[in-house]
Parts: structure tokens; sequence; C-alpha cells
């Protein structure tokens, strides 16, 4: 084979990255296949780049994918000649995987392997001793099963990820069903692509299934797969989330799309601690303690109940005392649901050992392709300073030239403007300073949810938001988490944290639900020119621009 | 020529020699006296010059054939160079029996030369016998190797890259960024630096990738960054101005790229006797000491090379070999010294040049520096070659020579193409079409900023231009660098410039989110006018320093900096120091 195939869409590159022409013919056979090996760094327009690393074959690895499929992918559409370290490495990576394996012998877990030299060099490896029991006259070790998760934790830090086939316990039954129709009596089947994801979770029960991690995007239903698992394993659940309002759109969304009823369902919060067969709760009280010297006492709920499967909502944003828990809890189904495997912490491979391997991962350019996301435009509009503030932004610390240039009383003609551009559509109107969002929201005359409101406020306002009620909602940085707003078709950002990705896919994921009609969104986002501000906006326009979202930018002086 | 007569000429040999002649030539064999042969002789050269010419061997009628058409005389480069064999010397064919006549047709002029001479007389007849020689031609490369002793031979296309460099260093003259020293107008270590950033392609390879990290390791330095720092002087288009380079008239118009100022300027860097080329080789001392008064005038030197490259066809390699091989043979030598004794490597004793076994060395090195540094850098050749050390081309195992790593950073050259700027420019040729560089787009450019390439080898005029406003972040991929943007404005580059560049080598159209990116920093720049010098006046206490900034005579003038101080523009510190003193504060010196 010619070293050089210019008709083929893939480049890879020496240090592990893949780029993908976005508009080569052979791009969706590639990406498909990129898909199971690599992970997604970034989508802008044109080239997509992808990155192997050892987590993301060991992720193939673990969902069957032969080291060859890899290779072949990679030298098949490759445009140039693979660099021969990477084929070498892939090798490498992919036979670690596997050459240990934790089972399960009558009631012991033993770690067990063929490869002699490999167990001597675990035998005598620090990390690893002290979660190995006794080294049995096969070779093998056993493993208390308290060590289980500790040991593969230890394991993947030295590069040789335990292949887990000890299975599962069956949890406490919980008999429940997915409805066919919602509270509303509205029809609800799930999307192909959910009931694949379950699927491959699930793994008709065996044991290779069971654990691990579903990636979809924001607004593509992770909630509903979550539900749809629970229905699989029929067992008593406890679910994760990352605040209080995602724990009660997790409890809604199961009232509305199960059997399940309310005094089935528990919500062990801050202000609440109700245990029941399905537990819903927030990372927050999980992992708060009255002082530093403190236990997490709240970690005790992990074992308030013999549960059948646990979930980890937003599982990039798992806090690493709950991964010392879970790690002690591998006897039990772990699901973790996540937009992204990217974490800010690099903790990744804990989420590997801990939670379990990736198990299916759609891209959200397939999901906006089948109308199942809505496609989002992104446009920064960028508003001048006043005259008048000019000054006194020049002289200004940096964190106050920030505040300052954020609060520009110039948007507020701005916002109004893109508002009446879109009569007929709900609109979010979302800051992070809640002086600026109630000075806004007075001025529009529209309500207004910040932190302070009460949960009960907020549940009334959600609730007329959805129904229609109200159509434009100035909403602080409170709303960014799990906040479902079905209907909400344009965002307006008029204030944002200092670049924070995270954020900023959050708060775009508050409109990507399906629309009507050309099942747009719009989200635009309001930037001082000239500012600190525009500095920050402009790591966040990076951000959506490899997110592969439309942004454009654009100036105030175009719209008024 | 000589104007000694052939009579003068056969009588230069002894007795015994002329009666060897005369026997061998059958001529005064009644003749016992020495005259009397002597005008036998003379009258048979005279009369049947043929009956002379059967008598003499192949070579040496290649000797007299060549003096017949060079004006009676052939040194014995020339010769050799033309043959690849040395000329038969005049007294060295020697027989018991038989004496060549050729020895009464050729005579040395004085004791130091090599040359061979006829009578102005003999060239007369001569040219009738001998048709003229063919016309020496140049041996042209068909491929150049990959290769030279192991290294990888590197090829600099002039062509296509001296314009937008010479405009890029135009613009830096303009900046009043190159400055020269006062006494030698040599551009600085600093000036260097800075032409080295704007040019279109990094400046010739020549480190050596093999010790490079050696602590004793001796850099080749700079060529082309070096010689345009000259060359701007030398082609008219700068002037020295207290320290610096400003542009000239014609300057501006070549900045501008008027391609007529660009050729007079290049007439006017070879009628230049400025800057001897040879001073850049430094291993070679005593030029600016007693070594000085022998070299020869620069306008002596450069037009016989010019004649030669006349002959030189263009568009084909030639190895630097034959360039030396042609200077001689087509009678274009020239000397660089007169007295060689006062050159030297190290030390003036042992290592000087006068020696036997340097005649053409030094000549060839001083080629090399005007083909390498100069011609190639004014884009008129391109050059294929590798890095300098241990080659030692010339002055190989010279006493001293073990001292430097390299004769010259030139020592690598290996080819040479006259190319058709070079042809017209030099009057090879009578037109001139630019070639046609062709817009290759090699690079996509996305929203997030970052350009993919679609080749996995660029060249480096590409790679250099990726880099003045972007960073390799890996193999096929780089990222747009503000810093780097800047950088190149400050050296004279423009926002339109690389929009220009981005329009031309991108796959698709500038995102908006660059665009405005690129618009903003533009603006940005735009907001700070110039700089000049001010003095800053510290004063004892903040009382006095608002005193002076809000006088009504002084503060037009000056401004309050700080608490205690006040910024005084540098056109304005005459007045201020006037009006001060009418207050009755006086502002030292």
């Amino acid at each position: 084979m010619s070293d050089f195939n210019p008709a083929n869409p893939l480049i890879v590159q020496g240090d592990h990255t893949i780029l993908i022409e976005v508009d080569n013919p052979l791009y969706l056979e590639a990406r498909n296949r990129l898909l199971r090996f690599a992970e997604l760094v970034k989508s802008p327009e044109h080239i997509h780049t992808y990155r192997l690393t050892p987590l993301s074959i060991w992720n193939a690895c673990a969902s069957g994918v032969e080291v060859n499929e890899i290779t072949d992918t990679l030298t098949g559409y490759s445009k140039y000649k693979v660099p021969t370290h990477v084929l070498i490495e892939i090798n490498e990576f992919a036979s670690r995987y596997g050459r240990l394996k934790i089972i399960k012998q009558g009631s012991d877990l033993l770690l067990v392997t063929d490869d002699r030299p490999l167990a001597m060099e675990i035998s005598l490896n620090r990390q690893v001793t002290p979660f190995l029991g006794e080294k049995l006259p096969d070779g093998s070790f056993a493993v208390h099963r308290d060590n289980r998760g500790r040991l593969k934790q230890a394991l993947i830090k030295i590069g040789y990820p335990a292949e887990d086939l000890a299975g599962y316990t069956t949890g406490e039954k919980l008999s429940f069903s997915l409805r066919e129709e919602t509270l509303e009596r509205l029809p609800f089947t799930l999307r192909p692509y959910q009931t694949e994801s379950v699927d491959l979770f699930h793994a008709g029960g065996a044991d290779r299934g069971g654990s691990g991690v579903v990636v979809l995007p924001c607004g593509a239903g992770k909630t509903i797969i979550g539900a749809a698992i629970m229905d699989k394993v029929q067992a008593s659940t406890l679910i994760l989330a990352t605040n209080v309002t995602a724990v009660r759109q997790w409890i809604s969304e199961l009232l509305d799309k199960t059997t399940l009823t309310e005094d089935q369902i528990g919500e062990y919060s801050g202000r609440k601690k109700e245990i029941k067969p399905v537990t819903v709760s927030t990372y927050q009280i999980m992992t708060y303690r009255k002082s530093r010297e403190d236990e997490f006492k709240h970690m005790e709920l992990f074992d308030e109940r013999d549960w059948g499967l646990i979930i980890y909502d937003e599982v990039h944003l798992l806090p690493a005392p709950v991964f010392q828990a879970t790690a002690g809890l591998q006897a039990r189904r772990r699901l973790g649901l996540t937009a992204t495997l990217v974490r800010e912490d690099g903790l990744e491979d804990d989420v590997f050992a801990l939670i379990g391997p990736k198990k299916a991962d759609v891209p959200w350019k397939e999901l906006e392709h089948d109308g199942w996301i809505a496609k989002a435009i992104c446009t920064e509009i960028l508003v001048p300073m006043p005259e008048n503030l000019r000054m006194h932004y020049a002289v200004s610390g940096a964190r106050t030239q920030f505040r300052i240039a954020s609060e520009n009383p110039d948007k507020l003609p701005v916002i109004e403007k893109l508002i009446a551009q879109f009569p007929d559509e709900q609109i979010l109107v979302m800051g992070m300073y809640v002086s600026q969002v109630k000075s806004v929201g007075e001025a529009l005359g529209v309500p207004v949810l910040t932190g302070a409101t009460t949960q009960k406020k907020r549940d009334q306002l959600f609730g007329d938001f959805r129904a229609g009620k109200i159509r434009i909602l100035a909403v602080s940085k409170v709303a960014n988490f799990s906040v479902d707003l079905p209907d909400a078709g344009v965002a307006i950002q008029i204030s944002g944290t200092f670049g924070s990705r995270q954020e900023e896919a959050q708060r775009l994921g508050r409109i990507l639900r399906p629309k009507k009609g050309l099942n747009q969104a719009h989200f635009f986002s309001l930037v001082s020119h000239d500012t600190k501000e525009q500095e920050f906006a402009m790591k966040r326009q990076l951000f959506l621009c490899e997110q592969g979202y439309e942004y454009k930018i654009g100036y105030s002086n175009e719209i008024l | 020529m000589s104007y000694l007569p052939i009579l003068d000429i056969v009588s230069k040999l002894d007795a015994e020699k002329i009666k060897k002649i005369a026997r061998n030539l059958q001529v005064g064999r009644s003749f016992t006296r020495k005259a009397d042969l002597i005008g036998a002789i003379t009258h048979l050269i005279k009369t049947d010059i043929q009956a002379v010419l059967k008598h003499c061997s192949v070579e040496e009628k290649q000797v007299l054939a060549l003096a017949a058409h060079k004006k009676g005389r052939v040194s014995a480069e020339m010769f050799s160079s033309r043959y690849g064999y040395g000329f038969p010397e005049r007294l060295s064919h020697y027989s018991r029996k038989n004496v060549s006549p050729y020895q009464a047709l050729v005579f040395n002029e004085g004791y130091q030369t090599t040359d061979l001479l006829i009578s102005d007389e003999l060239v007369e007849i001569l040219k009738d016998v001998f048709p003229p020689p063919a016309a020496e031609v140049v041996k042209t490369t068909d491929e150049i190797p990959q290769k030279h002793k192991d290294r990888d031979i590197q090829i600099h296309y002039g062509e296509s890259t001296v314009f937008s460099e010479l405009k890029s260093v135009l613009r830096l003259v303009d900046l009043g960024k190159i400055s020269v020293s006062e006494k030698t107008r040599k551009p600085s270590g600093t000036a260097v630096k800075a032409i080295t950033n704007v040019l279109s392609v990094p400046d010739f390879q020549l480190e050596d990738p093999t010790i490079i990290s050696d602590p004793y390791y001796e850099s080749p330095g700079s060529v082309r960054a070096y010689a345009w720092g000259i060359l701007v002087q030398s082609c008219g288009w700068s002037r020295y101005s207290k320290g610096k380079l400003k542009l000239s008239a014609s300057g501006k118009k070549a900045m501008n790229g008027d391609f007529e100022e660009f050729v007079s300027g290049v007439w006017s860097y070879l009628d230049s006797s400025k800057f001897d080329e040879l001073n850049r080789v430094k291993t070679i001392r005593g030029q600016t000491g007693k070594g000085k008064r022998g070299l020869t005038d620069l306008d002596f030197r450069k037009p016989n090379l010019l004649a030669a490259i006349h002959a030189w066809p263009v568009e084909e390699w030639i190895s630097f070999k034959e360039v030396c091989r042609f200077q001689l043979a087509s009678d274009n030598s020239f000397t660089v010294s007169e007295n060689l004794w006062h050159l030297y490597f190290s030390e003036k004793q042992y290592g000087s040049l006068g020696y036997d076994g340097s005649e053409g060395e030094l000549e060839k090195v001083y080629t090399r520096v005007f083909l390498f540094e100069y011609l190639a850098t004014l884009g008129l050749i391109d050059v294929a070659y590798v890095y300098p050390h241990y080659l030692w081309p010339e002055f190989n195992g010279w006493w001293g020579s073990d001292n430097h790593p390299f004769c010259s950073r030139y020592d690598g050259l290996l080819y040479v193409k006259l190319n058709p700027l070079g042809a017209y420019c030099l009057d090879v040729s009578d037109s001139y079409t630019p070639p046609e560089i062709e817009e290759r787009k090699f690079f996509r450019i996305q929203s997030n900023m970052e350009l993919v390439v679609n080749d996995s080898s660029l060249t480096a005029t590409e790679l250099h231009s990726l880099e003045m406003f972007a960073e390799q972040t890996s193999d096929m991929v780089w990222k747009v660098s503000k810093e780097n943007i800047l950088l190149s404005i400050e050296q004279g580059s423009s926002i339109d410039e690389l929009l220009e560049f981005i329009e031309n080598h991108s796959e698709n159209q500038l995102p908006n989110t660059l665009q405005v990116f690129l618009d903003d920093m533009g603006r940005k720049i735009k907001s700070i006018l110039s700089v000049s010098d001010a003095v800053l006046v510290k004063c004892n206490d903040s009382v006095t320093a608002a005193a002076i900034a809000s006088d009504s005579s002084l503060k037009k003038i000056c401004q309050l900096a700080g608490d205690n101080s006040v910024v005084v523009g540098k056109k304005n510190e005459k007045a201020f120091r006037a009006r001060l003193r009418k207050k009755g504060y006086i502002l030292p010196k």
C-alpha cells in the first residue's frame, strides 16, 4: 500500500491524536469505527480530533474490540503512513487488558492470570500488594471482597487494568416497568439509540455488563436511559445527582416515565432524609461533614439498603470521596451517565476502574441530524462599554474589570431587541451576578430565579415556564445544572463565570431539547467589547467551536 | 601581448639550444655563429610556420593556438582548466638530441609568473594557422545528489523569496531597526537577529546537527541575514544616519516592489567596492593589517566573476568545482591578493598563505562568499549546499587550519544555478518574466483558531509563514497565536498581509471568529500611535511635581507622571529647561 492515500479521511499523528475530515465521503464509515476505540477531543466544523489513550484502548477491549480492528481501521483509513510507534503502543496497551481477571470462586474472589512473570511483578508492586491476599499454588491471588475496588484502582495505576468478572449482588428486588404513556398521556417509547445504550450496558444481565458509563450529549435523555436500565435490573436503586434541583428532576422523570410511585422514591438531601427502594441524593450531601476531621456520615447511605444498582449522574463531576466509597461497592451494578468523559481533575482512570468502562457513546451530531436534539446556533454579541464607564473600567483591578464589563448596562437594550426577535419562543436570560439578573428581570418585567428563591417558588416557576405560562425567565447560575426546561428555545447569557467549560455546556444544554419546525435553538452571549469579559468569552468560544456548535460573532450595533 | 619581436624571443635561448633547434628544423646548416642561426630560425618562423609547428608536440600546439587567440598569453591555470593537464614548460622539454622549436616561440615574463607568452608578431602569424579555440563550455549537472559526504544537501531557490524578503528587510530599515557600526557600517548583532526573524525562509542551514551540542561547537552564524544588512547599503536602498540605516528614496521604491529599482540596486552592489566580501572569512587573518595592502580592488574581482557568469547556462545546475574551472578556462581569472605573505591562518609565520600550494585557493574562497552570501541572497542564483564543518575544500591541511572547524561558513557550497531573475539582472537575457508562484492551498482554518495542514512535508517558506502567526501543536495542527502575530507586526508585518496570506493559502474562508479576532487585534494595534523619547524629571516631593505640571507656561510641554515625577517630551526638553529656569528651578544635566 502506498504511504499517501489522499482520498482517506484520517491523519494519525505521532502524539496519538487522530484528525478526521468531516466532509470526506468516508467520514461516517471511519468515524463509526474510530468511536469504538478513541475519544473525541474536539469537533469544530471541518476537522475533528480524536485521541487514543490507554483508557480508550481498554474501553475498546472491554467492549470486545480486537486490536487488529483498531490497527486496521487506522491504517486502512489514514491518508499518511501511521507512525509505527503508535501502532506498537496500541498493541502494547491492548495486550495489557484482560491479562488480569477478577473472578468469583465459590464465595471467594480471586485475581488470576496466565502470565507468571506478571503475577510475580504485581506481587512485588508496593501499590498493589496491600490489596492482595494470599498467593495460591496455581499462581492466583485471593482478594478480600472489600479490596475489590481498590485493587482495580491500583492495577490501573500501574497500567494493568483487571477485567472484573466476579459478578454482582442482585440487590433488593423492586418490581416496576416503563410506562407506555406519560402522566400527561403523551406516548412514550425509548429512542433507538437509548435502547441500544441500555442493551449494551445490561448485556443481557451477564457479568461482562452491568457496570460502566454511557456517554450522551446534553438533552439526549440520560435520565430516560437511567430509568430504562433500572427497569432491566429490577432492583432497588441509589441515584446520585449534582444538586437538589437535579434530584427533583430525577424524581419527576421517574414518576412520569415509570410505574414507580411516590412512596417508592425517596429524596435524600439536606432537607429530607428519605431512604426508599429508589433513593435520589446529591454528591453534596454525600460528601458533607462538619469539619475536615469528621467522617462523611452520609456515606452510610451506600449501606443503608441492599442496592442492586447505583447511578452516578454527571459522572465527570463525581467527587473524590464518593470514589473512595464506590471502591467498596464493586459488587453492585454501577451506571455512570455523562456528556463527556473528560474530567478537569484527570481522574478518568478512576472512573474506568471503579464505575466501569465506556459502554455507549452517541455523537451529538448524529442525534442532531436525526432530530433528537435541537441544532444550536451560538452567537456572541459584542457590546461596547458606555463612555462614562470606560475610564472607571480602565483603572480597576482585573476582577473588578470583569464585573464592570459583565454588568455593562448597554446590554439591556440588546436583550430587549433579541427578545423582540423571538416573540414565539420560550426564553431564558442567564447571568452570573444576582444583582444583574434581578435588575434585568425588573427592567424586562419577568420573573427572576436565584439561589435565594425557595424550592417551592422555584418548582412553581419551572412549572409555569414548562407550561408556557411564563415566556421569559431570568435565572442566575443556580439553573445551570440538570434543570430540565423543555421548551426553552432561546438562551441569552448576559454574564458568565471565568470561562468555565462545564458551565457553558450546561447552559447550552438547557436549550437542546427537540424543537418544532426547524428544530433550532439559539444561544446568545452578550459580551462587552475590548474587555476582560471578551478574553474569557474567547475561551468559551473556543470550547463551543470545538464542541462543534456553529458560532458567530456580531456587534450590538448590527442589532440595535 | 608582448611587443618583443620574434627575434628577441629566440635570442633568449642559449647557443646550445639554438643549435639543436636549428638542426631539428634543418635550417642554417652552414652557419656556425649563434646570431646567424637565430636569424635563420626567426626567418623560418616568419615565412613557414607550418614547418616549425610540425616539430612541436600536440600540447605545445595547444599552448600556441590558445596564445594566438588570447592576446599572446596563456596562464597555467587557464590551460590546465581547459585541458585537464598542465602545459609544457618552456625549458623542461629538453632532450640531448632534439629541442622543440616551441622553446623559441614562447617565453616567461619575469621570474615569478608561470604564464607563457608569445610575441605579438607571432600572434598575427598563428592566428591564420589556428582557428579560434572552441568557446569554453560550462559543464552542467543533470541531477543533484541527495547527499554529500553523508550530509543532506539543502537547496535554496532565491527567485521565489527574494522580493518578499527584501520588502520585509526594507520595512525593518524603515522602522529604524537596523543598526550598523559607525566605523565599518556593518550590521550589528541585533540587526542581524532582527533580519533573521523576517526572512521569508529561514537562513541557510549551516549548523552541524551531529555536534551542535558540543560545548566547543563553532556556529557558522548568519549568511542571508547578514548579507541583507550589507546589501541594503551597497544597493543604495538605505543610508546611514546616527548609527542606524534609513530608507533612501530608491529604497522606498524597492520596498514598493519597483522591479527596475531592484535591478539598478543589484548593479550598484556589483559596482560597489565599499565592503570586501573576503572580510566575511574570519579564519584568514591579516585582512585588516598588512594583508589589506595586497588585496586587489573589488572592481577588478567582481567584473571577472561576472564575465564568467555571463557564459553560464540559465536554469542549469553547475558544481562549484566547475564554476572555478570555468572561471580560469574562460580566461576570467582574477587574484584576490597580490601579496599572500601577509594573509595567514592562526599565526603569521607558519600559517601564511604565501607558501607554495595556495595558488588559486583564495580566489575560490572569495568566489564562495560572493556567490553564496550575496548573489544567492539577491535571489540571482539558486544554491545547493551542506553544512561546512570539516570539509575544507580549500586550504585543506594548511598550517593553523586545524584550529578551525571550517575555512569559511561557505565551504559547503556545492552547486549553483543561474535563475531567470539572475540572467536578466546580470544581462545574460533580455527579458524577464517572474515565475508564477503557485498559491498553494495547504491548510484549512477552523473557527477554534486551529489550522490543519494538508501536506506532511511543507516547504520551508510555508513553515516559516505559518510561524509568523501560529504555533505548531502537533504534526499537522497549528494554533493561531496572538503573541506570534504581535511579534510579526512589530517586525513590520501587518494584519492585512496576514489576511491576504490566509486568503491565498487556506482551503476555506476565514471563519467569522478569526475575522473578529484579527479585527480586534488590528484596532488595538492602532491604539498606540508612536514611540518617542522623553525625559523623566524626578522631583523631591509631590508638591513640586504638581506645581511644575500645573504651571501655566510648563503644562503644555510636560505632564505629571506618578506622584513625584514629571515627564517631558525629548523634543521639548530645551524649552522646558528654559521655562523651568524662569521659575527658579534647574534641571540637572
